[in-house]
């Protein structure tokens, strides 16, 4: 177990779920407690969630194009709630247009997301930063 | 709980008058609704169309000539650009058109749609993954039905939306519309009860009949699938049971869609199991003058990034309609991972599906002796699903398939929505074959289960490895990563 506590689900109005079910399986296999939250999640719901479980970390899923639109004030919403400086990630299928991916991820990172992650990213990959940004790396 | 609202739900056609208090509440819904107050108006304009824009006449026309429509889809904010758009693919010679919604507008947020077509005008570009033609109204919509001389399928409703969508989508002279079934449901929704999305159903279905008895023919496409993973005899099965009910709020012209699995035996033996049991379970119920077709549609999970792969995928789907004797293919252009595609990549896609198609000629697979064994089987599972939605409804298929997805009867795996017991786990065997590793509560015998179980145990054997998380993983990202 690493005693760190995860919310995860997919944003806005979007239904595709099953990048995001790995994603929280994998999670719970590195030892994390995992909040999922499932498929069209609000804001609210990630925020709430967070601040009731105490977590450390938001991951958001969005696949539909309209993540964007979805993600737009998420870190207010976490700075109104008093979650300060919780780590926020983001992945999927940031963006209706044909984008290079940094691009995308300048437009998230401007938004407040600490990691953006393009699309068929392993979530291996994900969980070695999450590790490393919650100084669980030795 | 999700499923059930308590709302005196049957499998019985309904009445005009339940039709029309209900529809009245429905118009209301937002103001475009009041364009298609008279709704004789607007069958008399669907009506009055060509036969060039009749997806059940050009269907009939397509299977007489023993010829497979190529269908594509298109959807973006701005209206000039949608027909533009369309006008390119069907000069690229598309044979029908599929308009999606876009998530706003299927989940009847629109407002929300509004704001989003306002806001990709002023930019000039989509800030919208679909159509919001609700937003614009039967009216405006109209425009695109008149310039394009081609069939058109409307996809954009789920949960509460249904109704007034699939109003204005008719009214707005396309003759295609997906049925809303469960799986629809299991597909893009969250918490809406089951019972009153059977409701909404029965309302399109009995509208579709409305349109077809008084000479304007609606085509309604059974989806047949969720995603990559969708267990062909549970699909079957829901095939099956939405088949029983349109019939009986009197829709006649029906497709049943296949998912594609990838696995072109399996695919092939799910459009002739479709198709078959359709048939048998109509008949037993006394519906004898439904008009059927199949069409496939192309993999619904995780898609490559690179082009020629994805062309690949697409190529594979339009081999799976050729040799599962399908009618129509639904195809992708060639950005599928990427992005919403433009006019190039689309015709792209539309044309790997066509040379496809006029390379294989009449090839089937009908007699392959592991296709029947295959099917048989498939049938079997799906009967038992069938078979025991009756018992639980006694008789009654709206009842029965409410109670049999409360109980597991009906599983779905990797749904959104949280009305499944979500117990069921599938898992591809040696050939690619979807299996289901985890049956849950299907009512399958030990024969049926052991079956499933002996067919991954010889991809355990052969790849050394043991069905686990990992090798889930695998197949869900092996179709997509890059071949390096």
């Amino acid at each position: 177990m690493t005693n760190k506590t995860v919310v995860t689900g997919v944003v806005g109005a979007d239904g595709h779920i099953v990048g995001n079910w790995v994603l929280s399986r994998v999670l719970e296999q590195n030892g994390f407690k995992v909040i999922s939250l499932g498929a069209s999640v609000s804001q609210s719901e990630f925020v709430n969630a967070a601040v009731e479980t105490n977590a450390d970390a938001i991951l958001v899923s969005s696949i539909y194009g309209q993540g964007a639109i979805d993600c737009q004030g998420f870190r207010q919403k976490c700075d109104e709630a008093g979650l300060k400086n919780i780590l926020l990630y983001v992945g999927g299928n940031l963006s209706v247009a044909e984008e290079p991916d940094e691009v995308v991820a300048d437009r998230y990172k401007a938004m407040g997301f600490n990691r953006v992650y393009a699309a068929q990213t392993h979530p291996k990959l994900a969980i070695k930063d999450l590790r490393q940004d919650l100084g669980l790396e030795a | 709980m999700a499923q059930n609202s308590d709302i005196g739900l049957k499998n019985k056609r309904w009445t005009d008058e339940e039709f029309f208090t209900s529809r009245k509440e429905q118009l209301d819904r937002w103001k475009t609704g009041k364009e298609i107050e008279d709704l004789d108006a607007a069958v008399a304009y669907s009506a009055a169309q060509p036969d060039s824009k009749s997806y059940a006449k050009q269907m009939a026309k397509a299977k007489a000539e023993d010829r497979i429509l190529v269908e594509i889809g298109v959807g973006v904010a701005d209206i000039n650009k949608q027909i533009g758009h369309m006008k390119a693919l069907e000069e690229a010679g598309a044979d029908s058109f599929l308009i999606q919604a876009d998530t706003y507008t299927r989940r009847s947020m629109y407002e929300a749609a509004e704001a989003g077509r306002d806001a990709s005008l002023e930019q000039g570009a989509s800030a919208l993954n679909g159509f919001p033609h609700v937003t614009y109204g039967a009216t405006a919509c109209r425009r695109i039905a008149e310039t394009i001389d081609r069939p058109i399928r409307f996809v954009g409703a789920a949960d509460q939306a249904t109704q007034l969508n699939c109003e204005i989508g008719f009214a707005s002279g396309f003759t295609c519309n997906s049925a809303y079934d469960l799986h629809s449901l299991a597909q893009h929704c969250k918490d809406y009860p089951l019972d009153k999305q059977i409701k909404n159903a029965q309302y399109l279905n009995w509208l579709a009949g409305y349109y077809t008895r008084n000479g304007a023919p609606i085509e309604l496409n059974l989806y047949g699938g969720v995603h990559g993973w969708s267990p062909p005899s549970i699909m079957s099965a829901m095939v099956v049971i939405h088949g029983l009910l349109l019939a009986e709020q009197g829709a006649k012209h029906v497709s049943a869609g296949s998912g594609m699995m990838c696995n072109v035996l399996q695919d092939s033996a799910r459009l002739q199991c479709d198709r078959e049991l359709l048939t048998e379970y109509w008949g037993k119920y006394g519906y004898n003058d439904m008009v059927l077709s199949s069409m496939t549609w192309p993999w619904m999970g995780d898609w490559p990034k690179d082009v020629f792969q994805n062309a690949g995928m697409t190529a594979l789907s339009a081999v799976t309609a050729v040799l599962g004797g399908a009618n129509w293919v639904y195809v992708k252009s060639t950005v599928e991972a990427g992005t919403v595609p433009d006019e190039n990549a689309n015709i792209a896609g539309l044309r790997v599906a066509k040379q496809v198609i006029r390379t294989m000629g009449s090839q089937k697979l009908a007699d392959h002796k592991e296709l029947l064994e295959e099917k048989e089987m498939m049938k079997r599972e799906a009967r038992a699903i069938i078979e025991k939605v009756l018992e639980l409804g006694d008789g009654d298929v709206a009842v029965g398939m409410v109670k049999a997805v409360e109980q597991g009867v009906i599983d779905v795996p990797f749904s959104p929505w949280i009305g499944f017991q979500g117990k069921v786990v599938p898992l591809r065997d040696s050939t690619g074959a979807l299996r289901i590793l985890e049956p849950g509560n299907l009512p399958f015998d030990k024969e049926i289960i052991e079956w499933n179980r002996e067919k991954i145990r010889q991809r355990e054997i052969k790849q050394n490895c043991t069905a686990d998380l990992d090798m889930i993983i695998s197949d869900m990202t092996e179709r997509s990563s890059p071949i390096v």
